[in-house]
C-alpha cells in the first residue's frame, strides 16, 4: 500500500464493519443465552479481542510484518492466508446480504441481481484504492450513528427491564462460547493484522478506542434488543431488524428502512475493504496487475455467491462459526506469534 | 476480441477525424518589406477584413498590417501613423529606424517585438497592428485593440443580494482587469498560456505568488499546455483536462462567472484560470463544500449563512433523492410512511394506469424537456412554454388521471431543489434519473446502494493532492469555521484558509 490512510480513517471503516457483524447477527451463533448475558459477553469479546491481537501489535511495533517485505517465501505465503481469510468474509458478508434482501425485503423475488449488482460496484469501489474507501468510511460513521440512535430513542417507549433475566441464567461457559464465536466472526482483527504497517498515525490508541466504542455500541444494540424483545429475540432471523421495525417516531413508523440503509453501507464498504486488501495483497506479494486481481476476485465471489444464493442450508454450511473462528485464530494470533519466534530464533542463530 | 474491436473503432473514428496538429512554422521576418507584405498575402488571402499598407518616409518603406473591425482606427491615425510619418529619422538603417519609429510612440500602447512571421501574424489576428521597416528583420507589433464586446453585467447564474454586481465578461484582459481591481497588490500573478491548436486561444493563469502551492501550479501548466484540442470555444474545454483522471460524477474544477468569488478563492491559494471568449473563470482545488457557499454567506450574519448553507445541503438531497425515495417507498417500504398519509397516495395512485417508477421516469422527462426549451427559446416565447408546462401537463396530466397529484408535488419540489446550486444542476438531474430506476427496482437498498458508490466516487477525486471531499473527510476540524458552517468575520478574518493544508 503505497499511500497510506490515518488511524482515524482506517478506524472508523473497521467501526462501521464492526456494526454491521451486531445489526446482521443471527441468534443461531448465541448459544441459546439470554438476553442479559448478551450485554455481558460483550465484555468478554472486549477481552479476547485484546489478547488475540497482542501479538500483532508486537510484531508491528518491532517493524517486522513481512507484508511490509516484497521478496521471499513468507510474505507470499502471508498474503495467501490472509487474501484466503479476506475471500471467505467477502462470501458470508455477501450471503448474509442475500439472506436478508431474500427473506426480508424481496421476500417473491430472486435477489441474484441485486447480489451482483453489489459486488459489481464494491469491486469497482475496490479499485478506486484504500483513499476512497476510508475517506468515505468517515463521512459515513456520523450518519449510521445518529441513525442508530434515533432508532434507539424511538424504541424507548417500547423498553421494558423485565425482560432481563439475571446473568449467567444459564451458566458461564455459553456465554463465553458465545464471546469466542463472536470474536471468531470479527475479521476486522485480520484487517488490522494485515493493514497495521500501513496506518499512520497511532494505531494503538486507535485500537483501543475502536474496540471500546464498538463494545459499548454493541452492548447498547444488545441492551435495546433485550429490553424490547426479551427472550423473543432468539426466535427471530434478524433481531436487530425485528426491534427497528418495532420502532416508531412521531408519525414515522417501522423504522426498519433506517437498518436496511445503514446495513448496506456498512456492507459496502466491509466488502469493498475486504476485496481491495484481497487484490493489494495478491498484486505485491505476486507481482500481478491488481486491477486483474480484483476482477479475479470479484468474479469468484460472484460465483460462490449465486451458489450459495437463496438456499438457507448452503448458507448455514457456508457461514460455519468453526472456520471463521480457526481462521481468525490462525490469521491474527498464530500467524503474529510464528513470525515473531521465527525472527527470533533467526536473530539467535545469527548471533 | 476486446483489442479488435478497440482496433476497429479507431480506424473508424480514424475515417472521419484529422489529428489536431499546430502550425509550428517558422519563418523569420524578412529584410524587405514587399517580402513580408507577400508572405503575410500568402498565408492570409482570400481575407477581405486584412488590410495591406505600404508608406514611405524620407526614402524609408514602412509596411503595416491590420484587421478590419479588431483595431481603433482613430488610435492608429491618431496615436500611430501622424507620429511615424512625421518622424525625423536620421539614418537609413532600417533596425535603427523601426526602434526610432517605435520610441515615438505613446507609452499607453502596448509594443511587442517579433522575429517570426508565424506568430506575428497570430498576433496580429488578435487586434494588433503589424509594422515592418525596410532592412529591418523584426517587426513590430502595437496593442491597438478595439473590437465589439459586452460591457460588463451582473453574472446570471450566479445572482447575489448583497454583492457586487460586476461579472466576467467574454474579454480576456477587461477579467484580469476586475481581478487586479480587486487584489492590489504584486504578488498578483498572471500568466499566459495558448490552447487549441487552431484557435490559439489565450488562456491567462491568475494567482497569488505568496500562497499558491507551486506543486499545484506547474501541474496545472503541464495540464494546459498538453490540452489538446482543436478550438477552444470556453472554459468547459479545459475542464476535463484539469479536473481527475478518474471517471467520476465530479471533476475537482471550479467555476465561476464572478470576479469576487475567483479574488476570495485565490485569497486561499486556489488558482484561477480565465479563457479568452468566456464569462466563466475555472479555479483549482475546488471542495465539494464549496459548492453550498456564496459570496452572501460572508456579507450575512454567520447564523444565517449557517442556515442558508444548510438548507442548501437540504435542497441538494432533496433534488436527487426524493423521486427515488417516493418511488421505492410506495413500491417496496409503504411500512414508513404515516396511515393517514398512505391512504391518500394510494388512492391518488391508483388512478394511475402507469407503475410508479414509470410515472416519475416520464414526470422527469416531461420536467427537463420544458426546462430545455425555456433556455434555449426566446425569451418571450419562454414564458409560454412555462404556462404550458405548469397548467396543461401539470394541472390537466392529473385531471386526465395520467399522473398522481403527489408526484407532481414531488417532481417539482425535486425540481425547484435542484436550481437552489446551479453548477450541481447536471450531476444532480443524472442522480435522479439513476435513483428513479433503482428506487423502484430494489427500493431502499439501491438507493443506499448507489449512494454509497457516488459518495466512493466523490471521495476519490483528489486532483491535485486534495480531497475533494475535504475538510469532511479527511476531517479537517480547523476547516470547518467556514465549510458548513460560518464563523464570524471577527474570527475569520484573522487567519486565512491555505487550501494546500487540506491535503490527505
Amino acid at each position: 500500500m503505497n499511500s497510506k490512510i490515518s488511524a482515524f480513517q482506517f478506524y472508523s471503516i473497521l467501526l462501521l464493519s464492526r456494526i454491521l457483524i451486531t445489526l446482521t447477527y443471527t441468534p443461531k451463533y448465541t448459544e441459546g443465552i439470554t438476553a442479559s448475558d448478551m450485554i455481558f459477553q460483550t465484555l468478554f469479546r472486549f477481552a479476547f479481542g485484546i489478547i488475540i491481537t497482542l501479538p500483532v501489535f508486537l510484531l508491528n511495533k518491532k517493524n517486522e510484518n513481512e507484508l511490509q517485505n516484497k521478496n521471499g517465501t513468507f510474505p507470499k505465503i502471508k498474503a495467501l492466508i490472509f487474501s484466503a481469510v479476506f475471500f471467505y468474509f467477502s462470501v458470508t458478508t455477501v450471503s448474509r446480504l442475500d439472506l436478508f434482501a431474500g427473506t426480508v425485503m424481496f421476500p417473491e423475488t430472486d435477489v441474484k441481481f441485486l447480489i451482483l449488482l453489489v459486488i459489481v460496484l464494491c469491486a469497482y469501489a475496490a479499485s478506486l484504492g484504500i483513499e476512497p474507501i476510508a475517506r468515505s468510511a468517515v463521512m459515513f460513521v456520523i450518519p449510521v450513528l445518529l441513525s442508530l440512535a434515533f432508532i434507539f430513542i424511538s424504541l424507548v417507549k417500547k423498553m421494558d427491564f423485565l425482560n432481563l433475566t439475571p446473568l449467567f441464567y444459564n451458566g458461564v461457559f455459553p456465554v463465553v462460547k458465545t464471546s469466542l464465536n463472536a470474536v471468531g466472526r470479527t475479521v476486522e482483527y485480520a484487517v488490522i493484522a494485515a493493514s497495521l504497517p500501513f496506518v499512520k498515525g497511532n494505531s494503538k490508541k486507535g485500537f483501543f478506542i475502536w474496540i471500546t466504542v464498538q463494545t459499548a455500541i454493541t452492548a447498547i444494540i444488545f441492551f435495546f434488543e433485550g429490553t424490547v424483545l426479551g427472550e423473543f429475540s432468539n426466535m427471530q432471523l434478524f433481531p436487530v431488524y425485528t426491534i427497528a421495525s418495532m420502532a416508531q417516531f412521531s408519525f414515522f413508523r417501522g423504522l426498519g428502512a433506517i437498518i436496511t440503509g445503514v446495513w448496506i453501507l456498512c456492507a459496502f464498504l466491509k466488502i469493498s475493504l475486504l476485496i481491495f486488501l484481497q487484490s493489494k495483497l495478491i498484486s505485491e506479494a505476486f507481482g500481478i496487475k491488481q486491477i486483474t486481481v480484483t476482477v479475479v476476485s470479484a468474479v469468484l465471489l460472484s460465483v460462490v455467491c449465486l451458489f450459495v444464493s437463496g438456499n438457507v442450508s448452503r448458507f448455514n454450511a457456508v457461514d460455519s462459526s468453526l472456520i471463521k473462528f480457526v481462521l481468525i485464530m490462525v490469521s491474527v494470533p498464530v500467524l503474529a506469534i510464528a513470525e515473531l519466534i521465527t525472527k527470533r530464533v533467526k536473530k539467535c542463530v545469527k548471533q | 476480441m476486446v483489442i479488435n474491436v478497440k482496433n476497429w473503432y479507431r480506424k473508424k473514428v480514424d475515417e472521419i477525424t484529422a489529428p489536431t496538429k499546430s502550425d509550428d512554422e517558422k519563418t523569420p521576418v524578412k529584410p524587405t518589406v514587399a517580402e513580408n507584405l507577400e508572405y503575410l498575402k500568402s498565408k492570409l488571402t482570400p481575407s477581405f477584413d486584412v488590410k495591406y499598407r505600404k508608406s514611405e518616409v524620407d526614402g524609408i518603406k514602412f509596411g503595416f498590417v491590420m484587421l478590419d473591425g479588431m483595431c481603433d482606427n482613430e488610435l492608429i491615425t491618431e496615436q500611430l501613423i501622424i507620429p511615424i510619418m512625421r518622424g525625423i529619422y536620421e539614418t537609413a538603417d532600417g533596425e535603427k529606424v523601426l526602434e526610432a519609429a517605435a520610441d515615438l510612440i505613446s507609452g499607453s500602447i502596448d509594443k511587442s517585438i517579433q522575429y517570426e512571421l508565424n506568430a506575428s501574424i497570430r498576433e496580429m489576428l488578435s487586434g494588433s497592428l503589424l509594422m515592418f521597416v525596410e532592412g529591418s528583420e523584426r517587426a513590430v507589433l502595437f496593442g491597438v485593440q478595439k473590437f465589439p464586446k459586452r460591457s460588463i453585467s451582473e453574472p446570471d447564474s450566479e445572482t447575489q443580494e448583497r454583492g457586487s454586481k460586476e461579472g466576467f465578461s467574454e474579454s480576456f484582459k477587461d477579467n484580469v482587469a476586475l481581478l487586479r481591481r480587486k487584489i492590489r497588490t504584486p504578488v498578483l500573478k498572471t500568466e499566459i498560456l495558448e490552447v487549441g491548436a487552431t484557435s490559439k486561444t489565450r488562456v491567462c493563469i491568475v494567482y497569488l505568488s505568496d500562497r499558491v502551492n507551486e506543486k499545484t501550479l506547474e501541474s496545472v501548466k503541464k495540464k494546459i499546455k498538453n490540452a489538446s484540442f482543436d478550438v477552444c470555444l470556453g472554459s468547459g474545454y479545459l475542464e476535463p483536462f484539469l479536473g481527475t483522471e478518474k471517471a467520476s460524477f465530479f471533476s475537482g474544477v471550479g467555476s465561476t462567472e464572478r470576479p469576487d468569488v475567483l479574488t476570495a478563492k485565490l485569497s486561499e491559494g486556489k488558482i484561477g484560470i480565465i479563457t479568452d471568449g468566456t464569462p466563466y473563470a475555472l479555479f483549482v482545488p475546488h471542495l465539494f463544500t464549496e459548492y453550498f457557499h456564496s459570496l452572501d454567506d460572508y456579507l450575512k450574519k454567520p447564523y444565517y449563512a449557517v442556515s442558508i448553507r444548510l438548507l442548501k445541503i437540504a435542497a441538494f438531497f432533496v433534488g436527487i433523492f426524493l423521486p427515488g425515495i417516493y418511488v421505492a417507498i410506495c413500491t417496496f417500504h409503504q411500512e414508513v410512511i404515516p396511515e393517514t398519509m398512505i391512504f391518500d397516495i394510494c388512492l391518488q395512485e391508483s388512478f394511475v394506469p402507469l407503475p410508479v417508477m414509470i410515472e416519475a421516469l416520464i414526470m422527469h422527462t416531461v420536467f427537463e424537456i420544458v426546462k430545455e426549451a425555456g433556455l434555449r427559446m426566446p425569451k418571450s416565447i419562454g414564458n409560454a412554454v412555462s404556462i404550458v408546462g405548469a397548467l396543461v401537463i401539470g394541472d390537466a396530466a392529473v385531471s386526465a388521471g395520467l399522473v398522481a397529484a403527489p408526484m407532481l408535488i414531488i417532481i417539482g419540489l425535486t425540481s425547484i431543489s435542484s436550481f437552489v446550486i446551479p453548477s450541481l444542476y447536471d450531476v444532480s438531474s443524472l442522480l435522479r434519473v439513476i435513483l428513479i430506476i433503482v428506487g423502484g427496482i430494489s427500493g431502499f437498498y439501491g438507493i443506499m446502494l448507489v449512494f454509497a458508490t457516488v459518495i466512493i466516487n466523490m471521495a476519490a477525486v483528489a486532483p491535485y493532492g486534495i480531497p475533494f471531499t475535504s475538510p469532511l473527510s479527511p476531517t479537517k476540524t480547523g476547516a470547518w469555521r467556514d465549510s458548513v458552517f460560518r464563523a464570524d468575520w471577527r474570527t475569520l478574518g484573522k487567519k486565512r484558509l491555505q487550501t494546500d493544508r487540506l491535503d490527505k
